[in-house]
């Protein structure tokens, strides 16, 4: 083992995550090394140094006020969260219906439909989902702070997929518009997105 | 418990009384994951204020400072976030310079100096896992990466920080 590999596993060393023979042979190199054995007391020093740090300080002013001004009355909280259950109830109701009637009947199709029929009922089907995720996101786009960062992250790298998908879908069906694999994929799409921002509103209410 | 039941109930006194108890970790936890005191006080603010929202779904699974930890690290990232997102930059934060100079005046001790020269990605994962005792796949977690980060920011963290405290 040489200094650099020795380096870069002094953490792993520290926090006694190395295996037996990266620890073994870690030691040997350190009884030969006075530079990476200084490392190691470097690192074990910064270590008891963060961990010593006071857990708590106390800030310079009183922050009480500015906080106290902005708490809501609890019974105004609690009707904030039954207005959104009420939402997300209102858009899972719909999700409900679109899935029930129209979505089932036009997948279950055997034989394509006329172009200009199946375009009405593309449009009218897919102002349903529209509808639902709208809601959806405007709900979470109120709730934002609620949820973890890491999760907003997923969410909208997810969402930025399926939009690309939906886009794909339409454009294709535009092309096409009596082709049912395309339509499939269409609601396929759309539903994906409406049960994302689902999942994502129940983590809210559920909170 | 009690304070947290009447809290939850809706009494702001007991709240307050919370507040008095936690404010110290939580205020110590902004400042050090932010480089601004300023901003450290409105954040403090800002995790108050939310947990007093979410304090209803708090079932007492995991001891209230916990939670309350957990709820604050998620403002400040949450918050982090957002200003990047309204300043509407694409440049990597992590590379922004650091300030020239702590803002934190009151404290005397160098570490807390060396860690406000830190950048923001290195930082981050050093006081959650050095200070506050976060494992690596909770930080990966919390912070949307992979747990190879993590552990490469600390990596880079505590070079930085034994250079700046050898200077």
């Amino acid at each position: 083992m040489n200094c650099a590999q020795a380096i870069q596993g002094l953490d792993a060393y520290l926090e006694g995550s190395a295996g037996v023979p990266e620890r073994e042979a870690l030691e040997r190199h350190l009884a030969a090394c006075d530079a990476c054995r200084a490392s190691l007391g470097d690192l074990r020093a910064l270590r008891d140094a963060a961990e010593a740090l006071p857990p708590s300080l106390r800030p310079p002013r009183d922050l009480w006020p500015g906080i106290a001004d902005r708490l809501a009355p609890r019974e105004d909280l609690r009707r904030g969260i039954r207005r959104r259950r009420a939402v997300w109830l209102a858009a899972a109701a719909v999700l409900l219906m679109v899935a029930s009637s129209g979505g089932t009947a036009l997948l279950l199709r055997r034989t394509p439909p006329a172009a200009e029929r199946l375009s009405a009922g593309t449009l009218t089907l897919e102002a349903s989902y529209l509808d639902a995720a709208r809601e959806l996101s405007r709900v979470l786009e109120e709730e934002r702070s609620a949820l973890a960062p890491a999760t907003v992250e997923t969410l909208e790298r997810n969402l930025a997929v399926i939009n690309d998908a939906i886009a794909e879908s339409r454009a294709a069906l535009a092309a096409d518009p009596a082709n049912p694999a395309l339509t499939a994929l269409l609601w396929s799409a759309h539903r994906r997105k409406v049960s994302l921002l689902e999942q994502a509103v129940r983590t809210l209410t559920q909170s | 418990m009690e304070l947290v039941r009447k809290a939850q109930a809706g009494d702001a006194e007991a709240f307050r009384l919370l507040y008095e108890e936690h404010v110290g970790r939580v205020y110590a936890l902004c400042l050090r994951l932010e480089r601004d005191a300023a901003r450290a006080e409105e954040l403090t603010q800002d995790a108050f204020v939310r947990a007093w929202e979410a304090l209803e779904g708090f079932r007492g699974e995991a001891a209230f400072s916990t939670w309350l930890h957990r709820l604050t690290v998620n403002v400040v990232l949450s918050s982090r976030r957002s200003l990047a997102r309204r300043a509407r930059r694409f440049i990597d934060t992590d590379d922004a310079p650091a300030p020239a100079r702590a803002a934190t005046p009151g404290l005397a001790v160098d570490l807390e100096r060396a860690l406000q020269t830190l950048p923001d990605g290195a930082r981050t994962v050093f006081v959650l896992h050095d200070v506050e005792g976060y494992r690596h796949g909770e930080i990966a977690t919390m912070l949307g990466v992979a747990e190879g980060t993590s552990k490469a920011q600390l990596f880079r963290a505590r070079r930085l920080l034994r250079e700046v405290l050898t200077r």
